[in-house]
């Protein structure tokens, strides 16, 4: 017998974690601003309160670094750990594997050939309001999304192998081309792997704008679907004889995450771990059901980012830690943490 | 591999006088180094062996310590360091340079030369085609490459400069030394210290400007130039104040930047307009007042004899005319 | 959606034409059946040795593989007509074990099979916790609700599809060796739920089963396959020979008769197979 805790301090405790993981991640970083005087700059800004917050003893780059620097970062770290750990979600459980992580389809690769292609040119403009590179890096994601999904898709069945297996080998291709790429460009080198590694410091509301967009996208074409996926775990006869499409449900779900994941990776790198581990965290806590993992995976995702990112930026401020590693260093001992759970009890997933 | 390590051990014990006269001319040499010279310990030692009136063969420690014996006048040589060629061509060596890294680019009639590929990983293969009788390498060059190198038997100095003035000065006096090109080295560094001079003359410090650096900034992060570097140095010798002095090595955050908003920002030329028009920077006090220049990083991150126009760039951005 | 519905009180014959599986053109086909009507509202069994063919028929007649030569018939209307959902109002499956790699509780599963009585977009109400509830009583596995599948034995993962079959609530149920490796015990249990679901609720059981005593207990009409091909069908009293046994499973077989009961017991000799003669009783 699993112990669940009760849904409902779940629905409630998590979404409110989340606006008190917001606030106090934008009310520290590396300038030097009293924790208050963050705190009543973001008050006043909201609406209805704002008025009444008394803001003039800040100085007026302290509103800059508040709302344009820590704000829209914290925001881009949520939205991508949102979208991180949802694909996370879908993809284990359209691909029926707990260890299917959002860049197992590729394009994470695709996105940081893209960047890396753009860095060794020195390619920069500002587009959008956002980099060159971040434009290149989605770029390569959507070409390699659609080499991949063309090979994983073609034939009858879509199996899971295929896909698997499509999306490892133009992965390697693609780091292979990275690295030569890299040699090739020495001096480089460094500004393509500190790419990689991943990072929020160039976060900008129009990057916040475009994780909006594909998150919101990605949630209302996926929530729907949440019961039809848990069958289609079970596997794709199964899921037919109860009158799922398990090939057009699994593409469909395939296409939405690799869309999403592409905008993650082409604003902030290739981070690792959200999209396995929180996932996993929400079963412990709430089981496979996809109506509650889905959502609270969202919630949760943009916790752990945020925390991370955090920590990432204010343990060795001014100088900062990629984000990668800090998710590498919560989340791997997490994860094996639960392996070993899971081995203690016999139980798998 | 104990053959190598050996040579090593032997290499690198600590420099020690041996018997014999020193030349005058490199007695003038030494007399200029130790002008410049403060209570260092000072890894770099030119002496001689006894032949009086020719300075070869010469025995010459670097910055490692290793210690490295010049048979002869070099005529044929491979730089491994753009700084290193530059200086070259400023001690009118440059026909002798056979050899160049991809990344020396200046003077123009530098880029005639073969070059060798990278500095910490060159082409061991094309050197040797070169055959070259010096090597002379500076930062980032890998020991790696300097085992491979020194034993095939090439002849490899490593001059790795403190981050200060007084090392590029060293390095030049040593380098001239070696190529017999002591007068023209004390020259360079004469019109080096003249023009210096001239430049911070017009300082003022009471009204000291503040100053970033931007090594690099948005999507690829942001990078500046730290307390302990020779940039660092160069800003604060042409009376700026960096911002950034407190931090050590080169990663910096956009948070302090702007909290600190810098009366000065000096930016990679190429890299100007893209930063005047990224979030957050373009709301920057340097970028609403103009006061955002795009610069050759050349002429201050590279060590050598252009820092003298670096330094002057640096004061006319600082202090400009009225 | 019901308007739509091709067949909106559900087939009341499902017939097979001429049909050939042959995965692997270098080998025999897996199933060469000529015709063959399913009539509503009986116990089918269908029995044979391994490799006979019998999933692949069933899994044909689900549409879960598609037919590439001959055709399958729902009342006259072919198969591949019909929309997934709607099939899965008039079929259900009952697989011998799911996946279970990603694992749900024992009533999440059972809640799976009300699926195609979903709307699009909404989610189980009253009526549908109210249907998993009686199925898993009747399926005697109320007390494993809270279970999480994959801790669940291979008979009681078989119990719990069974009861996903039920709340799905369709006519016709295939089942594909529902009481293999499980205890005697509960092999009649199942054995006599599916009974009452035919004789209670008028449903139509296609069963494949391996235990031809079994089948002739239970089934009333039996198909005997061999190769591929339907070797004989019929009544289940009168169906089986020892002859027809000798042919397909190459033993001899030995029949038992009571007095009082017109079921007959099929026991194989304990001998060398691929003797000459077939015994008599």
């Amino acid at each position: 017998m699993r112990k669940r805790i009760f849904p409902t301090l779940l629905w409630i405790g998590i979404p409110l974690l989340l606006v008190v993981v917001v606030i106090s991640s934008a009310s520290v970083g590396a300038a030097d601003i009293k924790i208050l005087d963050s705190l009543r700059v973001l008050l006043s800004k909201m609406p209805v309160i704002g008025g009444t917050v008394d803001v003039s003893k800040i100085r007026p780059n302290d509103f800059i670094i508040i709302l344009r620097i820590r704000l829209p970062r914290v925001l881009l770290a949520g939205l991508v750990g949102s979208g991180l750990a949802l694909s996370g979600a879908v993809l284990q459980g359209v691909m029926r594997n707990p260890l299917a992580d959002p860049h197992v389809l590729g394009i994470s690769s695709g996105a940081a050939f893209g960047a890396s292609v753009a860095i060794s040119v020195g390619l920069g403009g500002v587009v959008f309001g956002m980099g060159g590179t971040t434009a290149f890096a989605f770029i390569g994601a959507l070409i390699t999304i659609s080499i991949v999904w063309r090979i994983a898709f073609r034939g009858q069945r879509g199996a899971v192998v295929g896909i698997l297996l499509a999306g490892i080998s133009v992965s390697s291709l693609l780091t292979a081309a990275i690295t030569m790429m890299m040699v090739m460009r020495r001096d480089q080198l460094e500004k393509v792997y500190l790419w990689m590694l991943g990072s929020f410091s160039s976060a900008t509301y129009p990057k916040v704008i475009l994780l909006v967009i594909f998150l919101t996208g990605a949630l209302f074409a996926i929530l729907p679907a949440a019961f039809s996926l848990d069958i289609l775990s079970t596997g794709d006869e199964s899921a037919e004889s109860l009158g799922i499409d398990a090939r057009r449900l699994r593409r469909r779900m395939i296409v939405i995450s690799s869309l999403l994941v592409a905008a993650c990776v082409s604003v902030s790198g290739i981070i690792g771990f959200a999209g396995l581990i929180v996932p996993h965290m929400i079963r412990l806590l709430s089981g496979s059901g996809n109506r509650r993992l889905l959502p609270l995976s969202c919630f949760a995702g943009a916790i752990f980012m945020i925390v991370c990112d955090t920590l990432a930026r204010t343990i060795a401020a001014p100088s900062e830690i990629p984000v990668g590693a800090i998710t590498a260093l919560i989340g791997a001992p997490f994860f094996l943490f639960l392996l070993w759970k899971a081995r203690a009890k016999g139980v798998g997933g | 591999m104990a053959v190598v390590f050996s040579l090593c051990l032997f290499s690198c014990t600590p420099a020690t006088e041996p018997p014999g006269e020193t030349s005058p001319s490199i007695e003038s040499v030494l007399s200029a180094i130790s002008e410049f010279d403060t209570v260092r310990t000072e890894p770099e030692e030119t002496e001689t062996s006894e032949t009086a009136g020719s300075l070869y063969p010469m025995a010459i420690d670097d910055s490692y310590g290793n210690r490295a014996i010049i048979e002869k006048e070099p005529m044929r040589i491979v730089s491994l360091a753009p700084n290193i060629t530059e200086l070259l061509f400023d001690l009118g060596a440059g026909e002798k340079l056979v050899g160049r890294t991809d990344y020396c680019n200046y003077p123009e009639s530098a880029l005639s030369i073969a070059s060798v590929g990278s500095i910490d990983m060159p082409s061991v293969e094309t050197i040797v085609t070169l055959d070259p009788d010096l090597i002379i390498a500076s930062s980032i060059f890998t020991e790696a490459s300097y085992e491979a190198l020194t034993e095939l038997g090439y002849t490899v100095v490593v001059f790795h400069e403190e981050y200060d003035m007084d090392g590029v000065k060293d390095v030049i006096a040593s380098v001239g030394a070696i190529m017999d090109c002591g007068t023209e080295a004390q020259s360079l560094i004469e019109a080096m210290d003249q023009r210096i001079q001239s430049a911070i003359e017009k300082i003022d410090s009471e009204n000291r400007p503040s100053v970033y650096y931007a090594v690099s900034f948005g999507d690829y992060g942001d990078y500046t130039a730290g307390g302990d570097t020779y940039v660092n140095a160069l800003i604060e010798m042409a009376g700026g104040v960096n911002i950034a002095s407190d931090i050590t090595g080169w990663s910096y955050s956009v948070e302090k930047l702007v909290e600190k908003d810098p009366d000065i920002i000096l930016v990679n030329e190429y890299m100007l307009a893209d930063f005047m028009a990224l979030e957050p920077y373009k709301n920057l006090s340097a970028v609403k007042n103009g006061q955002v220049f795009g610069i050759n990083p050349d002429l201050i991150e590279r060590q050598g004899f252009r820092n003298a126009a670096g330094i002057e760039l640096l004061v006319s951005l600082f202090y400009p005319a009225e | 959606m019901s308007q739509r519905m091709l067949l909106p009180n559900g087939p009341d014959r499902i017939t097979i034409k001429n049909l050939r599986f042959r995965p692997d053109p270098g080998r025999e086909p897996v199933l060469d059946c000529s015709n063959f009507t399913f009539e509503k509202g009986h116990f089918y069994g269908i029995i044979g040795p391994n490799g006979a063919g019998k999933t692949s028929l069933l899994l044909h007649l689900l549409r879960l593989i598609r037919a590439e030569t001959g055709t399958i018939s729902l009342n006259e209307i072919n198969i591949n007509e019909f929309r997934r959902r709607e099939l899965s109002k008039h079929l259900s499956y009952v697989p011998q074990k799911v996946d279970t790699g990603i694992s749900y509780s024992v009533r999440e599963t059972v809640m799976m099979g009300r699926s195609p009585h979903l709307k699009m977009f909404s989610y189980p109400g009253k009526d549908d916790c109210a249907a998993v509830s009686s199925a898993m009583k009747a399926a005697g596995i109320e007390k494993l609700s809270d279970y999480p599948v994959s801790v669940l034995s291979g008979g009681e993962l078989r119990s719990v599809l069974l009861a996903r079959s039920v709340a799905q609530g369709c006519p016709w149920l295939f089942l594909d060796e529902p009481v293999s490796s499980l205890d005697i015990y509960r092999q009649y249990s199942v054995m006599n739920m599916l009974s009452a679901l035919r004789n209670d609720e008028g449903k139509t059981m296609v069963c494949v089963l391996h235990d031809m005593n079994l089948a002739s207990a239970y089934c009333d009409r039996l198909i005997v396959m061999n190769e591929g091909k339907i070797v004989d069908s019929g009544d289940s009293s009168t169906v089986l020979t020892p002859e027809l046994l000798y042919q397909v499973y190459g033993l001899s077989f030995r029949r038992i008769e009571f007095p009082e009961d017109p079921k007959t017991l099929f026991v194989p000799i304990p001998r060398n197979p691929r003797d000459k003669s077939p015994e008599d009783s």
